[in-house]
C-alpha cells in the first residue's frame, strides 16, 4: 500500500499531513493510518502551501520566471523544500480483531510520522447495510468514488426528518429521484412527494414511472388536462376543505370569525356560500369582510363566480362535483407503503400551500388516531417530501399554528417525517434544524447557509466549510445520528440507475391472437 | 535619528576606500600576490555530474553547565550530491550524535584542566568520535584561550565538535567518495586548536590515498586588503566589472605553506546573483596538480550546486548541511529537562543541581516582570 | 343509432335457485324492454355471468333470452367481466359467441412494439365501432390498459364505443371510495362513449335524476339484479341505459331503473342484549312489518351479553318469514359477537414472510412433539412451507411429483427412516 502522506504536526481536529510529491490530494479525501489493532480514518478538509523557503524568495523567483529574467537559477530539490499540507481530521477508529471490526468515534491522534495511505475498499467494509436500506449513493473519497453502497436505515431516517440543503443546480431532484426509485417498492415506507417542477414521474424524459413495478407503488397526481397513462386527474371536493387548512395565510380576527361562522353554518357548503356571497349578516359577518374572504378565496382556492354569483370552478382544482375521495386516496395510499406524487407545477403557490396542508393534516389526524389506538406500530412511517421548505417550517411562519411545524415538531411520535429540501437552511428555526436528524448536504456557496448547517449538524463539521462549498454536483455529505461518522458520498445519476434497474417483464397478452 | 546616520557617516568614512588594496594577511609565512584583473577566471560550464558532492557540517548547544562543566549535544551531519539531485548514503548513517560532557580538574601543578568526555546517542556511532584523549586540554591553553583569559570549560566542546567534523569527513570520505569525488566542508581548511592537526591529517591521508578532493568554503571572512577593505568585497566588485553576470573564480591570492593550513587559497563567485565572492580552498597537494580546466571542472560542479535561489552562489549542499547539523533551542530545552529531572533525584548531584534550578527561576521572574 | 348498455347480471350467483331465476327473469324483463326502444344494438359490459361456468338452468334461460334478441336482428356487443372471465378462455362466453349469441369485442394482438393492439368490431347497422379491454380478477385487468397501444385507437374515425369493466378513480364518491379503480388516465382518448360496468353502483350519480348529455362520458349502469346481502340491503338498484348520439352534444344517456321486486330491509342491534330477548326482539321485527312478496334482508350485529350468535334460533325466524308470505328471506350476523366467542386477531406484518413467522410464532406447541423444543417446531414449520410448496414442473409426472414431495417430508420431520422400516415390517 502506497503511503502518500506522513503526520508532521497539529492537533485533535488539525492534524497536519505532509502530502508526497506528486501524490494529489484531494478537499474531502478519506485517509488510512494504520496502528496495531486497528486503523483510523482520516477526512482532509483543507490544504495548503507549505516551504522551507522563504516567502519573499519565492515571491522573487515567481517574477523571475514571468517576466522571463534570465538569471540561471534553480530550485534545489523542489518537492523537498515544498510541498502541500494536508489538514484532516479523524473521523473514525477502526478496531480489528477476531471478532470483526469496531468502529468507534475517536478519542485519540494517530503517532507522529505516521504513513497515510488512500483508503481501499476493504478499509470501509465495517459499513453494514442498514436494516431497510434507503440507497443514497457511494463513498466518495475526494473526487474518487468507491464501489461501496451507503444505505440509511429508512424505518428510521424518515421519521426523524431529513434535511436537504443545497443551492441550485446541485443535484437535489436527482437525489430524491434516486434514492425514491430505489425504495420504490419498499411499502415500509409511504413517500409524499409535492413536485414544484414536475420532474419526478417522468412526463417528459425519465422518471420514476420508469420503475418495473411503478404501476404498483406509484401514484400520480396532477392537474394537467392531459395526463400520462396512469396519471390521476387531480381534484379536491370544496367540501374537503377546513377553516383550519388556510392557517399557511394571515387573516384579522374579523376574516377568521367570518370563516368559522361560514363553516359552523354549513359545513358542506361553507367554501361556496362564501364565493357565491352567501349573506350571512344575521351571524354577524359584515358584508366587507365577506368581500374581502370572496377575494382571497379567489387568488388562494382559483374559485370564482359569474355574474349571476354561480360558482365556477374550472380554473381551480376544487371542484363541487369531483374529488370526494382523493385526500382519503392519497393517504391510503401512504398508508399502505405507497409512493405519491402531486405534481403542483401549475397550481399557484396558496392553492399549492392549502392542498400540502390538507394531505399533511389528514395524514397527521389518521396518525394520531392509530396511536391512540394502539395500531400504529402496524402502519408504515410516512415521509413528506417538500421542496422550499422555509415557506412552511421558517421562521416566519413557525409562530403560526401550521400543521407543517407540528409535524417538525412533534412528527416523529407518529411515525410521520419530513424531507425538507432548501436552498436556505438559516431560515428554518435552529431548534428544527436540531430536530433533523440526517442531513445529506449538497455543495453549497452561501456562508451563512453553510454555518446553519454545520450548527445543526449531527457531527462536528466545523471544519468542514471549505469542504461543503467546494462539493460539486452530486457530491454530498450525511451527517445523521445513524452512521457513525460523517459520510462523504456521491449520488449516482438517476439515469445511470435505471440502466441498471431490472426491466419490466412482458407478460401475454391475453386472448391475442 | 541623528545618531544614527552620525553613527553611518563614521562607517562611510572608515570603512570603504576608495584605494581596492591587496591582500592582508598577518602571518609572515604567507606570501601575498597582489589583485590583478589576469587571476580572474571566468567558469565556463564543463560537463557536469561526473563528480559526487559530499558537505559536511557540525553543531553544538549547551544543554546544561556551569563554571566547571557543560554538557552539550554535538551533531555532525553530511550529504551526496550528484549535480543537484541527493544520493543516498550507502555505508554510514547521514549523522552523528553525542553529548559531550566536559569536568574541571586541578592538576598537580594547580593548573586547571578540562576533560572531555564523549557519549553517543547510538552505538553505532561510537567508531566515528575522536578520542577522549584528545580531548584533555588546559585552560591555559592558548588555542582556546580568549584574549588573556583562561579557556571557559565549553570551548572544550567546541573543539570536540571540531575534532568530530575532521574525523567523520576522513570516515566519508573512506566509505561513500570515490575518486575525483568533491569533499567539502563548511569552513576553512585551518586548523588552530591543540590537537587539530592530528585529525585534519588524518583527512588528508583519505583524501589523498582515495583521490577524493577535499576542500573548504568559508561563507564568512574577515580577511582585509592592505587599504583596510573588505578583501571579499573588493574581489568581487573587481570580478563582477570583469565578468557581469558571470561565475568566476579568483586564484591565486597568496602562497601559504604552512602546517596549519594545508590549501591552495581561491575567491569563487559561483553565481551571477551571488551576494560575495567566497573564500574557498582545495587541499594544497592535490591543487598543485590541478590546472585550469581540472579548477574549471571542479568549479562547474559547484556553479550547478549554487543556483538555488535562496542564497545564489552559496552551495546548496553547506545550506542543507548546516539546517540538519543545527542543534536547536527546542531540543537542548528538552534534554535539559530530563537532565535536570533525573539529576534531581541524585544526591551526588545535589549541589551541581540547585545552583540550576536557582538560575532557572531567576529566569522565569524576569519572564513575569 | 341508438343502444342500449348494461352490465353486472351476474345471472348464477345466488345459491338459492329461486333468485337465480329473478336474475333471470330481470335480464328478460329488461331485454323486452330496449327491444320495443328499437335499439339498434345491445352492450353488455361485462360478467354477465357470475362464473365462467353457470348452473346449466341459468345457462338454459340465458340462451333463449338471448336467441329471442338475435332472431329480431339486434347484435349483443359484451366483453368478460371479473367473473364470467377464464384465464385459460374456457369460458362459457366463447360457446355462446359461437352460437352467434353475442360477440365479444375484445380482441388484443401484439403491436410492432410490444403494446397491445386492439382491433374494432364494426356494427354493421350503424357502423359503430366498439372496442374494449375484459375484466379479470381484483382488478388485474390495469395491466392491460398500461400496455395499450393508444395512438391508433384515438385516430381512427367514426362513432367509437370502448367497453370496460373496471371503476375509474375520478368518479369516486364517498360511497365508493375504498373501491378498486384506476386512473382515466389509462383509458383510451377520443372515444364517444365509454360502457363501463364492474361497478355495482349506477354512476355518475346525476344520470339517475334524468338524462345525462354529456361528451365522453363514462357510464356505469350498476348491476341489474342485487348480487349479495349487501346489495339487497342497500335498496340500490341497478339498471340500463339508452343511448343516442346527438347533433353537437354528445350522447344522450337516459338510465333506467330496474326494479323488478321490493326489497325489505331489516337490522337489530344485539349490543349488550341476552340471548332470550334478542331472540324475542327478532320475532317482534318480523310480525310487525309488511313483508308480502317482497325480499326481506336482516342484519343483526353487536355484542350480546349471554349466549352467543348459534343459539339464535333462526330457522324458526325464516319460517315465520315464509308464513309472512316473503319471495324470500336473508340474514347476515358477520358483525354479532358475544362475550364468550373468540375473535381472532389478523396477523400484521408488512411482507408475506413477516406476516407467515408471526402466524407460526403465535401457534407454536399445538401440536405436541416430545423430541421438539419451540425452536425446532418453528424450524420444521418453516422448512416444510419452504420446501414442500414448490409446484410440479410441467413435464413432471404427478406420481414422480408426489413421491419427490413425501420424500422431503419425511426428511423435514426427520422420519424417513422410521418410514422405511415401518413399510418393510
Amino acid at each position: 500500500m502506497d503511503i502518500i502522506g506522513q503526520v508532521v504536526s497539529g492537533g485533535f481536529a488539525e492534524i497536519l499531513i505532509r502530502q508526497k510529491h506528486a501524490q494529489k490530494i484531494e478537499l474531502g479525501e478519506l485517509l488510512v493510518a494504520d496502528y496495531e489493532g486497528g486503523y483510523s480514518i482520516l477526512q482532509v478538509y483543507n490544504l495548503k502551501y507549505g516551504s522551507q523557503i522563504p516567502q519573499s524568495t519565492r515571491e522573487l523567483m515567481s517574477g523571475l520566471q514571468l517576466e522571463k529574467v534570465n538569471v540561471d537559477m534553480e530550485t534545489m530539490e523542489p518537492q523537498l523544500r515544498n510541498y502541500i499540507l494536508v489538514y484532516a481530521k479523524s473521523l473514525v477508529n477502526v478496531g480489528v480483531s477476531e471478532k470483526g471490526k469496531t468502529p468507534k468515534i475517536p478519542k485519540d491522534l494517530p503517532e507522529f510520522f505516521t504513513g497515510l495511505r488512500r483508503i481501499e475498499i476493504a478499509d470501509l467494509d465495517f459499513l453494514q447495510e442498514a436494516e431497510k436500506p434507503v440507497y443514497v449513493g457511494k463513498i466518495r473519497s475526494g473526487s474518487r468514488v468507491l464501489d461501496i453502497d451507503v444505505t440509511l436505515p429508512g424505518d428510521k431516517i424518515f421519521s426523524h426528518h431529513i434535511l436537504i440543503p443545497a443551492t441550485t443546480g446541485r443535484g437535489k431532484s436527482n437525489l430524491v429521484k434516486v434514492f425514491t426509485f430505489k425504495n420504490l417498492s419498499e411499502t415500509y415506507c409511504g413517500m409524499l412527494l409535492i413536485d414544484p417542477h414536475d420532474e419526478y414521474y417522468g412526463v417528459k424524459g425519465k422518471g420514476l414511472s420508469n420503475h418495473s413495478e411503478a404501476s404498483t407503488y406509484l401514484k400520480y397526481y396532477s392537474p394537467r388536462a392531459s395526463l400520462p397513462p396512469g396519471g390521476i386527474s387531480l381534484a379536491v371536493h370544496v367540501k374537503e376543505l377546513r377553516p383550519w387548512h388556510l392557517n399557511v395565510f394571515s387573516w384579522s380576527d374579523a376574516q377568521t370569525d367570518a370563516l368559522y361562522s361560514y363553516y359552523n353554518a354549513d359545513r358542506l357548503k361553507w367554501v361556496e356560500n362564501i364565493v357565491t356571497g352567501v349573506d350571512l349578516t344575521s351571524k354577524g359577518v359584515k358584508l366587507g369582510t365577506l368581500e374581502v374572504l370572496r377575494r382571497k378565496f379567489r387568488n388562494y382556492l382559483g374559485l370564482d363566480w359569474d355574474e349571476n354569483n354561480n360558482l365556477i370552478t374550472s380554473r381551480s382544482i376544487f371542484k363541487v362535483d369531483a374529488g370526494d375521495s382523493t385526500i382519503n386516496d392519497i393517504t391510503g395510499f401512504l398508508e399502505e407503503g405507497m409512493k405519491v406524487i402531486v405534481d403542483t407545477s401549475i397550481l399557484s403557490e396558496s392553492t399549492e400551500l392549502i392542498l400540502n396542508t390538507m394531505i399533511v393534516q389528514r395524514i397527521f389526524d389518521n396518525y394520531k388516531g392509530y396511536k391512540a389506538d394502539g395500531k400504529l406500530e402496524e402502519k408504515p412511517v410516512i415521509a413528506i417530501i417538500l421542496e422550499e421548505a422555509p415557506r412552511v417550517i421558517g421562521q416566519k411562519v413557525m409562530g403560526e399554528d401550521n400543521i407543517f411545524g407540528t409535524i417538525a415538531r412533534e412528527g416523529r411520535k407518529f411515525k410521520i417525517g419530513l424531507v425538507a429540501i432548501t436552498q436556505l437552511p438559516s431560515e428554518i428555526p435552529r431548534e428544527v434544524l436540531a430536530n433533523m436528524n440526517t442531513k445529506i448536504i449538497l455543495g453549497n456557496e452561501m456562508g451563512p447557509e453553510r454555518r446553519a448547517i454545520i450548527d445543526s449538524a449531527s457531527q462536528d463539521l466545523s471544519t468542514d466549510d471549505r469542504t461543503i462549498a467546494s462539493l460539486d454536483t452530486g457530491e454530498a455529505i450525511i451527517s445523521s445520528n445513524f452512521t457513525k461518522f460523517a459520510v462523504p458520498i456521491m449520488i449516482p445519476l438517476f439515469d445511470d440507475i435505471l440502466k441498471d434497474a431490472p426491466k419490466k417483464l412482458k407478460k401475454a397478452i391475453p386472448g391475442a391472437k | 535619528m541623528e545618531q544614527i546616520r552620525a553613527c553611518l557617516d563614521i562607517l562611510g568614512k572608515g570603512c570603504i576606500q576608495i584605494e581596492a588594496g591587496d591582500p592582508l594577511f598577518r602571518d609572515p609565512r604567507i606570501k601575498v600576490y597582489p589583485l590583478e584583473s589576469k587571476n580572474f577566471h571566468e567558469i565556463v560550464l564543463g560537463e557536469t555530474g561526473q563528480r559526487k558532492l559530499s558537505f559536511l557540517d557540525g553543531g553544538n548547544n549547551t544543554i546544561l553547565s556551569g563554571p566547571n562543566f557543560t554538557v552539550e549535544l554535538t551533531r555532525i551531519y553530511f550529504n551526496l550530491f550528484r549535480g543537484n539531485k541527493r544520493l543516498q548514503a550507502k555505508k554510514l548513517p547521514p549523522k552523528i550524535e553525542f553529548f559531550t560532557v566536559v569536568t574541571t580538574y586541578i592538576t598537580s601543578k594547580n593548573e586547571i584542566e578540562y576533560q572531555g568526555h564523549l557519549i553517543p546517542l547510538n552505538q553505532e556511532f561510537f567508531p566515528y568520535l575522536p578520542e577522549e584523549s584528545s580531548l584533555k586540554l588546559l585552560a591555559s591553553d592558548r588555542s582556546l584561550m580568549i584574549g588573556n583569559f583562561y579557556a571557559p570549560v565549553w570551548k572544550v566542546a567546541d573543539a570536540a565538535r571540531r575534532f568530530a567534523e575532521w574525523k567523520f569527513t576522513a570516515t566519508v570520505i573512506e566509505n561513500e567518495l570515490q575518486e575525483g569525488d568533491l569533499m567539502i566542508r563548511d569552513g576553512t581548511l585551518q586548523t588552530s586548536l591543540t590537537n587539530e592537526a592530528h585529525f585534519a591529517d588524518a583527512v588528508y591521508t583519505a583524501a589523498s590515498a582515495k583521490n577524493v578532493i577535499f576542500c573548504g568554503l568559508a561563507k564568512t571572512n574577515r580577511l582585509l586588503t592592505t587599504t583596510g577593505n573588505s578583501l571579499a568585497k573588493v574581489i568581487k566588485q573587481l570580478g563582477d566589472s570583469i565578468f557581469s553576470r558571470k561565475a568566476w573564480y579568483y586564484y591565486p591570492i597568496a602562497k601559504i605553506n604552512t602546517s596549519d593550513q594545508k590549501a591552495e587559497m581561491f575567491f569563487v563567485n559561483l553565481h551571477p546573483l551571488s551576494p560575495s565572492a567566497f573564500r574557498y580552498e582545495i587541499f594544497r597537494d592535490q591543487a598543485v596538480t590541478m590546472n585550469p580546466d581540472d579548477f574549471n571542472s571542479i568549479f562547474s560542479e559547484l556553479v550547478m550546486n549554487a543556483r538555488d535561489p535562496v542564497f545564489p552562489g552559496y552551495l546548496y549542499g553547506l545550506i542543507d548541511a548546516d539546517n540538519f547539523a543545527r542543534v536547536s533551542t527546542q531540543e537542548v530545552n528538552y534534554y535539559n529537562t530530563i537532565f535536570l529531572s533525573l539529576a534531581e533525584q541524585r544526591e551526588d548531584l545535589e549541589g551541581l543541581v540547585a545552583p540550576l534550578l536557582g538560575h532557572d527561576i531567576i529566569d522565569l521572574s524576569r519572564e513575569v516582570e | 343509432m341508438k343502444f342500449a348498455h348494461l352490465a353486472d347480471v351476474h345471472l348464477g350467483c345466488w345459491k338459492d335457485s329461486s333468485m337465480n331465476e329473478l336474475g333471470t327473469k330481470t335480464l328478460e324483463a329488461v331485454m323486452r324492454k330496449v327491444l320495443e326502444d328499437q335499439v339498434d344494438f345491445i352492450l353488455i359490459s361485462g360478467d354477465l355471468f357470475d362464473s365462467s361456468y353457470p348452473p346449466i338452468n341459468v345457462l338454459k334461460e340465458t340462451a333463449r333470452i338471448l336467441r329471442h334478441v338475435r332472431e329480431k336482428g339486434i347484435p349483443i356487443y359484451i366483453v368478460a367481466g371479473s367473473h364470467d372471465y377464464s384465464p385459460t378462455e374456457k369460458t362459457i362466453l366463447k360457446v355462446f359467441e359461437e352460437a352467434d349469441l353475442l360477440v365479444d369485442v375484445y380482441k388484443a394482438s401484439d403491436s410492432e412494439d410490444g403494446k397491445i393492439k386492439l382491433t374494432f368490431t364494426v356494427d354493421e347497422r350503424t357502423g359503430a365501432k366498439i372496442t374494449g379491454i375484459l375484466g379479470r380478477i381484483r382488478g388485474t385487468d390495469v395491466e392491460l390498459y398500461r400496455e395499450l397501444e393508444r395512438e391508433s385507437l384515438k385516430k381512427e374515425k367514426g362513432f367509437k364505443i370502448f367497453i370496460l369493466h373496471n371503476f375509474i378513480s375520478e368518479l369516486k364518491t364517498k360511497e365508493t371510495q375504498n373501491y378498486d379503480s384506476f386512473p382515466k388516465s389509462l383509458l383510451p382518448e377520443g372515444f364517444n362513449y365509454y360502457a363501463g360496468g364492474h361497478l355495482h353502483i349506477p354512476t355518475p350519480e346525476s344520470m339517475r335524476k334524468g338524462p345525462l348529455k354529456s361528451t365522453s362520458p363514462i357510464i356505469y349502469p350498476g348491476c341489474l339484479f342485487p348480487t349479495d346481502f349487501g346489495e339487497l340491503e342497500s335498496g340500490i338498484f341497478g339498471g340500463y341505459c339508452i343511448v343516442e348520439p346527438t347533433q353537437n352534444e354528445g350522447v344522450l344517456v337516459q338510465w333506467r331503473e330496474v326494479h323488478l321486486i321490493d326489497v325489505l330491509p331489516l337490522h337489530l342491534s344485539a349490543q349488550g342484549k341476552p340471548l332470550k330477548a334478542v331472540q324475542e326482539e327478532l320475532k317482534g321485527l318480523l310480525k310487525t312489518k309488511d313483508m308480502k312478496g317482497k325480499i326481506v334482508t336482516l342484519r343483526v350485529d353487536g355484542e350480546m351479553s349471554s349466549g352467543s350468535p348459534a343459539d339464535i334460533d333462526f330457522r324458526e325466524l325464516t319460517e315465520l318469514a315464509f308464513k309472512r308470505e316473503v319471495v324470500n328471506f336473508f340474514r347476515n350476523t358477520q358483525q354479532l359477537t358475544s362475550k364468550e366467542s373468540v375473535v381472532i386477531q389478523p396477523a400484521i406484518g408488512f411482507t408475506r414472510a413477516e406476516i407467515e413467522a408471526k402466524v407460526i410464532r403465535e401457534n407454536l406447541g399445538q401440536v405436541k412433539v416430545t423430541a421438539w423444543d419451540k425452536e425446532t417446531e418453528e424450524r420444521v414449520i418453516k422448512d416444510l412451507l419452504e420446501k414442500c410448496s414448490q409446484r410440479r414442473g410441467g413435464d413432471q409426472k404427478v406420481k414422480d411429483y408426489d413421491a419427490e414431495k413425501l420424500d422431503l417430508f419425511l426428511k423435514v420431520l426427520g422420519i424417513k427412516q422410521i418410514w422405511e422400516e415401518y413399510n418393510e415390517g
